[in-house]
Order: C-alpha cells, then structure tokens, then sequence
C-alpha cells in the first residue's frame, strides 16, 4: 500500500478536524516511514547510534532513542507552519545537498560508534549532552528529506480544512508516527546494549554499529552521486 | 584544343548534374529519416504514487533509464511524477510502467506532453 492509497482511503476523514483524523495523520506517519525505502537503513543507523553511545549508564541509551525521534517530530512541526513552502524542499538540488549531509551526518556518526568504547567513562558522560544534540539533529536532518512529500501529500489532502492550526496539529501527529518505528529501533537497540553489557558480544555489537552507520552513509553518498 | 574543349563540356556539364542529383537525393531523403526518428521518439509524463524523498526520485529516474530505448529521464518529486523521453519502436508504455512498479511504487496513465 502506498501513502497515497492509505490517504485516498481515509481522505473523507481527514477534513473534519477529528480526534480520528489526527489518528489517520499518525498512521499516515507509520505507513509514510513504511513504504520509505530510507526507512531500514537509517533504522539500522539509529540503532547504531544507540549502541554505539551507550555508555554504562542505560538511561543515556533511552534518551539518545528519544533525541532522534524528537528531532523528527519537531522538524514535521516547523515544516507544519510552512506548509505553503514545502516544494522548496522536493526539489532535485534540495535532495542533492540533503543527500550528502545525510551522508556526512552518518559517516560522523559511524566514527563516534567506533571511537565511542575507547574513551574513559568521565569523558563519555561529559559528551552525552553533545551526542543528544547531534543525534536530535540527525533526526532533524533525515526528516526534512524523508517528509516534505509525505506531508505536503497529507496537507493537500486535508486542505478542505483551512485552518493553520489543524494543519499544524496534523503535521504533529504525523511525525509521531513518523518517527515512531525509528523511536522503536532506538529502543530495542538501547535494551540488546543493556544485556550484551553483560557479555562478550558488546564489542562486536560495537563494530557491527559503527559499520552500519558507514552504510547508511554510502547509501547517501550513492543518492548524492546519482543527482550529481 | 577546341574540339577536346567541346568533347569535355557535355561530360562536365553530366558530371555536374549528376553530383547534383545525389546531393538533392540525399536532401530528400534526410528529412523522411529525420521525420521518421521524430514519429518514433515520445515524450510522456508519467503520475507516479509512492515517492516520499530524493532516493524514491533517483530510484525511479535509474529504473527508467536502465530501460533499453529511453533516452531521458526526469522525475519531480513535488509534481509526483516522471517525464520520459523514449524511442517508442524499442519501447513500449507499459514496460515503462513496469519499471516503475517494480519498484513498489506505483505509476499511472501515462500522459503524453502536451496532451494537458
């Protein structure tokens, strides 16, 4: 089912300015990060992140899952407001230059997870506040390629209703959902690093992290070569 | 001299006239060919459901151009559809359409230019 098919089925709903419609928004969300093919590899990089920044303190690892998904649904927010503007960003050179900072953000992040495990417990805590905000802006960056379209689909769709605030309050529960499956990855990666802690496999969870991140950062790097 | 002159005029003037009428030949026959190539080379715009970022676009963009008689390939990812310039006697519309669901998108009537 594409994004398309699921708000055709719902569209009459969406109008209305319902708790209900807000629901369908949020599914919408779900099924947007679905039919997304940035969807598995970035999940695969969210998890790395995880794994890669948990340090021993287990409530870090729950909070750089959060930070991601935060930096989701705050950039739907802000792209809420600018409904209007959206096209500015589906733009083929929008997408070139969104490519490679996906791809640079990635390739930073994939060097954190293998240089992560070296440094003392003291200098890990003392860069948690950083890793929160690079991996919020991780989120924030990923968003503002992946969801443009998505949302100005949904925007359309709902246009009937023309009130700014109903658009940005679907744009909201959009992201939830958006971000939700990546919340998810965070979260089921922060709970395995909670257990293999324990084990020896932490090493090679590790490594595992940190090359999937490479990955995500080739995947884009290939996106950005494909628009050159 | 004058008689050598005079046999060599007609052979001049029939030389002439026939590189004359290869090159007219040729002048006539170049825009059959021309408008021959023109006929077969289409260009149609294709709606196409599913796309949600620049990936989906350059997925789509290299599926179409991996097609053997496509000759360009543009996809608007605001528009939500691709514009394909083909050699219609290699390539037919469904197979473009083909290649684009295959994907796992999905790809509409297509819609000659400026047929809107």
């Amino acid at each position: 089912m594409t994004l398309d098919a699921f708000l055709e089925r719902f569209a009459s709903s969406l109008p209305q300015g319902s708790v209900w419609a807000l629901l369908v928004a949020m599914v919408a969300g779900v099924v947007a990060s679905g039919v997304c093919p940035c969807t598995v590899p970035v999940g695969l990089g969210v998890a790395g992140v995880v794994s890669g920044s948990a340090g021993k303190n287990r409530r870090g690892a729950f909070l750089i899952a959060v930070a991601f998904f935060a930096g989701i649904v705050a950039n739907l927010t802000i792209l809420g407001s600018l409904a209007g503007r959206l096209g500015a960003m589906l733009t083929e050179s929008f997408g070139r230059y969104w490519a490679l900072s996906m791809a640079l953000v990635s390739f930073i992040a994939g060097i954190a997870a293998f240089w992560g495990p070296r440094l003392s417990t003291e200098r890990l805590i003392s860069l948690r506040g950083a890793g929160l905000a690079g991996t919020f802006l991780y989120g924030f960056v990923f968003s503002l390629g992946t969801s443009a379209a998505p949302l100005l689909l949904l925007v359309t769709v709902a246009a009937a209703q023309a009130r700014a605030e109903y658009g940005f309050l679907l744009a909201v529960t959009f992201g939830i959902g958006r971000g939700l499956p990546f919340l998810l990855a965070g979260l089921f990666a922060a709970l395995l690093m909670r257990f293999a802690r324990l084990s020896s496999w932490a090493g090679a969870i590790r490594v595992a992290s940190g090359c999937a991140l490479m990955f995500v950062s080739f995947y884009y790097m290939r996106a950005f070569a494909a628009l050159l | 001299m004058t008689v050598k002159r005079l046999l060599l005029l007609p052979i001049v003037v029939l030389g002439a006239g026939a590189l004359g009428v290869l090159v007219t030949g040729k002048r006539a026959t170049a825009p059959t060919s021309g408008a021959r190539v023109a006929a077969e080379t289409k260009t149609v715009r294709i709606p196409i459901q599913g796309m949600s970022c620049a990936v989906c676009a350059v997925n789509v963009k290299n599926a179409l151009r991996s097609v053997e008689g496509v000759q360009e390939a543009e996809v608007d990812l605001e528009r939500r559809e691709g514009r394909v310039r083909y050699d219609a006697s290699k390539v037919s519309l469904e197979q473009l359409v083909a290649a684009i669901n295959q994907l796992g998108y999905k790809a509409g009537t297509p819609v000659p230019e400026g047929a809107r």
